[in-house]
This record gives C-alpha cells, structure tokens and sequence, in this order.
C-alpha cells in the first residue's frame, strides 16, 4: 500500500514541495540542474530564472521527491506550483498576519515556509525536514 | 527577462530650480531635526523624548505630516506609524480625509482601503488599449489585489495631482475577480487589519518600474473587463506612485520619518512626524547623519553575534526588529526575555560605510497594552535583518529616492 501510494504521489498532477518538481512554462524557464551531494545523500539542484527576473530552485532527492526550493529575486514567483501542497499553509498564515507584510514563517505538518523582504527584493525558502539529506546545510541553501 | 525594479540611480538629476522655491516653505523650521537628536546610532535609552508619549500630534502644516503611533482602527496594532492623507477626486475639491494610514519606507505607492475612500469618485487608469487596470501589489506575505485609479493628493501642505493609487477590495464588477496569477503568490492581504490604508514612501518611484513597462511576467499590472483580468503592460506614468518625487514642491526628492525615544514598559500612544524632503528645507538638513547607501536589491548588510545578514533593510511597516537568534526565547510570536536586553548590531553599506546600532528587546507581556514597545522577533534561517519601527525610536531615518539629489550625493540610500 505504501508503495502505491507513493506510486500515485510520483505520477500524479501533484507537486511542488514534497512531491514532483513543479512543471514550469518551458519559454520562462533556463533550467539549470547540477548534482550536489552532503554526507552520504546526493541530490539535484535545478534553478530556473523566470522571465520576471525571478530565480527559483527545486532540490530534488534520488527518488525525485522535491525536498526543499527556494526563491529570491524582484517578483514572486508562481507558489502555488513553487510550495504545492503546502501553499495553503502560507496563504492561511499569510491571512492571519494583520499589518505585517514584510516576512512571514510557518510550520506545517510536514513543512517550514520562510518568505521574506520588500518590494522589489523578495527571497524565501521552505523544505521537509524528516525528507532533509543528513548533512544537508539548510543556512548554506542559496 | 525583465529589469527589475531599479534601486540604482538610473533617473535624471532632481529639479534643482526648484530649491528656489524652497524659501517658501521656511515656516516649518519650528520642527527642525537638529531639536530631535537625529543621527545618532548610540542606545536607544538616553535619548530624550521628545514629545509627551501621550500627547496629541502638531498639526499638518508645510512640509511635516504628523504621525501617530496608536492602537490602530482595530485597538489591537502596536508599533504601527499612522498618517492622515487627503484624497481628491483629480482637478476638483472634492475629497476625503482618511485616517490611519500606515507609513511604509519599505513599500512604494498609495494604497487606500475602497470602504475608506467611500463616495469619492476616482478615475480608473486605463492601459493603452483603453482597458481598466487592476494590481496585484506583492508583498512577503502576500498581495493586495484592486484597481488602480487617480486622485489628487495632500499630505500636509505637499501636494501632488492624478497620483495613480491602489483602490484595494474596489467593489466595481472588473475589479471583484482576483486573478489566477495573483493569487498564486499568496494570501490576498488588503491593506492589513487596523489600517484604512499603507503610504509607501520607499525608495523607488514607481512600485514596479521598467519591467512592467515592457513584460507582463512580473505579474503585477492586469487590464480587467467584467469577464476577468489578463496580464498588462503599463506605462510607467500610469504605474502606482510613490507621491513623494511627484509633489509640486521641491520637497521631493525623500523623506524623514521622526519618532521619539520609548521608555522600557513601552508608552501608550507616541506622536512623530514625516518630513518631507532632503536638505531642501531648515528642518530636513541630513547633517550629521550617516548614509548608508544600498545595493541593487535596495538593501545593505547587518553583521550581528558574528552572523551577517546580506539582505537587511529598514521598514516602519514592520512592527518589531526581525533577525534569527536562536539563543533568545520566544513567545506569543515574540522575543521575550526574562529582563529587557540591550543588543548590538553592526550595519554596512553597499559602499562599505558601517555604523553600530544598539537596540533594546523586551517581551510583549512585559508591555501590557502599549502601543508602541522595544519588540523584536525572529522567523527563522532569515537572509534580512529587517529593522521595524523600534529602530526608529528615538531616531530620525531619512529615505532618499532613487535618482533623487543630496547634499550627500544621490540616493537611492538611507541615512540616520
């Protein structure tokens, strides 16, 4: 069962964060995938920078589940794809936060969201920590 | 790709003839900055105060606009720096005084609540085919989604005509559907509870710039019809505008935000004012304050307990100093040390200028219902060390905006 279940996750629509890479307009996307390794987990870094000018990261593990992106640049970009299942948890902090408009964190069931800064320089970071490569440098994550 | 948003200086020199006129505006001298102590970076505590914490706000005259720190429209906001603007509907005498809008130096444009606007009849901004624009504004934490309409402004005697402003929550059918690419970037926010609206005084003069000029990809601007928005380009003149670099006077070139010092336990309401203007009247001479000049991003570096922090900028929107410490303790959402701590950080220019800022953390249960307290927070794995209003206290902060001219050189930069 758990097997198909992961099965289902993997070929599915779904993804974003802790599921598939995101599916990106091919004409906003320059992918750039390099291959990165911590301790003894390796894993794949593909980098996008949107026609907003707007750079985007998927960190993909060997079983191809997304655990960690980030973003940074002038614009946000499309989190719903960016964050998958775990944008709701932004959009419902985000709701909640008053007039504090200039960084935002939550931690999900299975997530943390970090998004930060103003207009015209946004960045923000979000990953599964029990997915986490051992070793894997979360302050060092660009 | 696009440009993004210009924080270096690419705009033409200010309009020096019009320091000439600056003569005329000599009657606010009685505010001056000099009075207030402004460009210290020392503690925060021995710095006098300069108004009775409870007292009520100099009127709105000249170039100072007052500024309320209060309780907000909801009774719950602390550390929120309020103004009042008056909104015209363009060419007319037609307008309407809204109350408790927030001064943002992190943001750039008027954004005003549709409620607080009311009966006012404000021209939509069409873009060139002729089609109502509606914005999606982002922020970290989300966006703000309306139309984008015209009014003349007042901000104590400034004035500036057909400023494009954001109408957020605009209950005109083109603007009731938020599009699929607004809100993919998050939470739709409005102007934020306790505020009728955000005043962003900021470094840039338009709140997107030259890439929506020529792509439609950062998503911001949409031409709506009754069926729905799509994607625009807009002219830079129709883009919302920081109403500061379009005042008549010459009072345009940036501004002052003045708050006065707190006292350990927080204070009950606290009067300030924003000035505006650099160096082009008595009360807004730059003097002895540093500048600290930003990067490309509009932001410089913060080194704190030997961290350093390459994305920090100063924001009277945030109500509390955020950096990452995982040695204080939090609660409800806040620092709380057992007793007030006195910390240091160390901020550094894009051009290497550097200066140390002591600043005060209490705990939020520690400062019952004040409206105004030395807080500070943390998210977490944070990039920016982001300086709210509590650096403010005590202080003033000029922001200079991007192209504007200095005694001390061009901005975009801040200084205090």
């Amino acid at each position: 069962m758990a097997a198909l279940t992961a099965a289902f996750f993997m070929s599915g629509s779904w993804a974003g964060l802790g599921a598939a890479p995101g599916h990106w307009p091919a004409q906003a996307a320059a992918a750039r995938s390099s291959t990165a390794s911590t301790g003894s987990a390796s894993y794949t870094v593909v980098q996008r920078q949107l026609d907003s000018g707007t750079t985007v990261r998927e960190f993909v593990d060997s079983t191809g589940v997304v655990f960690a992106v980030s973003w940074s640049g002038p614009f946000l970009p499309d989190l719903k794809e960016l964050l998958g299942a775990h944008f709701d948890s932004m959009v419902a902090r985000g709701r909640g936060q008053g007039a504090q408009r200039s960084r935002l964190a939550v931690q999900d069931s299975t997530a943390v969201i970090v998004s930060e800064g103003h207009m015209g320089a946004f960045e923000g970071r979000a990953w599964v920590p029990s997915r986490l490569p051992s070793g894997f440098d979360l302050r060092g994550m660009p | 790709m696009t440009r993004p948003p210009s924080f270096s200086a690419s705009a033409g020199p200010s309009s020096l003839f019009q320091r000439a006129l600056s003569l005329l505006f000599a009657l606010a001298a009685a505010l001056a900055l000099a009075s207030c102590g402004g460009g210290g970076s020392g503690p925060p505590a021995p710095v006098p105060d300069m108004s009775a914490a409870t007292g009520t706000a100099p009127p709105a005259s000249g170039n100072v606009l007052p500024v309320t720190v209060d309780r907000g429209t909801n009774g719950a906001s602390i550390n929120v720096p309020y103004v009042s603007v008056t909104v015209c509907e363009p060419g007319t005498e037609n307008c309407r005084t809204i109350d408790h809008v927030l001064v943002d130096t992190a943001s750039d444009g008027l954004r005003l609540r549709a409620s607080a606007v009311g009966a006012l009849s404000l021209p939509v901004v069409e873009n060139a085919a002729g089609t109502a624009v509606g914005e999606c504004a982002q922020f970290a934490t989300g966006h703000v989604w309306g139309s984008v309409r015209r009014a003349d402004l007042r901000l104590a005697g400034e004035r500036a005509s057909s400023v494009p402003v954001q109408i957020a929550a605009d209950p005109a059918p083109n603007f009731a559907a938020v599009p699929d690419v607004c809100s993919r970037t998050g939470a739709e926010i409005t102007v934020g509870s306790g505020a009728n609206g955000i005043l962003g005084v900021g470094m840039l003069a338009r709140d997107c710039g030259g890439a929506c000029v020529v792509s439609t990809a950062p998503g911001i601007y949409f031409s709506c019809v009754a069926t729905g928005c799509t994607a625009t380009t807009l002219p830079l003149a129709s883009q919302v505008a920081n109403p500061v670099p379009l005042f008549a006077s010459s009072n345009n070139n940036g501004v002052a935000l003045i708050l006065p010092a707190v006292p350990i336990g927080g204070a009950p309401a606290l009067s300030g004012s924003l000035v505006f203007g650099i160096d082009t009247q008595p009360n807004n001479q730059l003097g002895a304050a540093t500048v600290f000049k930003v990067n490309n991003l509009g932001n410089f570096s913060t080194t704190y307990k030997g961290q350093t922090f390459t994305a920090s900028f100063i924001d009277s929107g945030s109500n509390a100093i955020f950096f990452s410490d995982p040695s204080l303790p939090e609660c409800s959402g806040f620092y709380c040390p057992p007793a007030p701590l006195t910390l240091s950080a160390v901020n550094t220019s894009a051009t290497g200028v550097s200066g140390t800022v002591d600043f005060i953390v209490e705990s939020l249960p520690s400062v019952g219902s004040a409206a105004a307290a030395h807080l500070a927070a943390d998210i977490g794995l944070s990039r920016s060390f982001d300086w709210g209003l509590p650096f403010f206290f005590g202080r003033t902060v000029f922001v200079a905006t991007v192209g504007s001219s200095t005694s001390q050189g061009a901005g975009p930069f801040w200084a205090y």
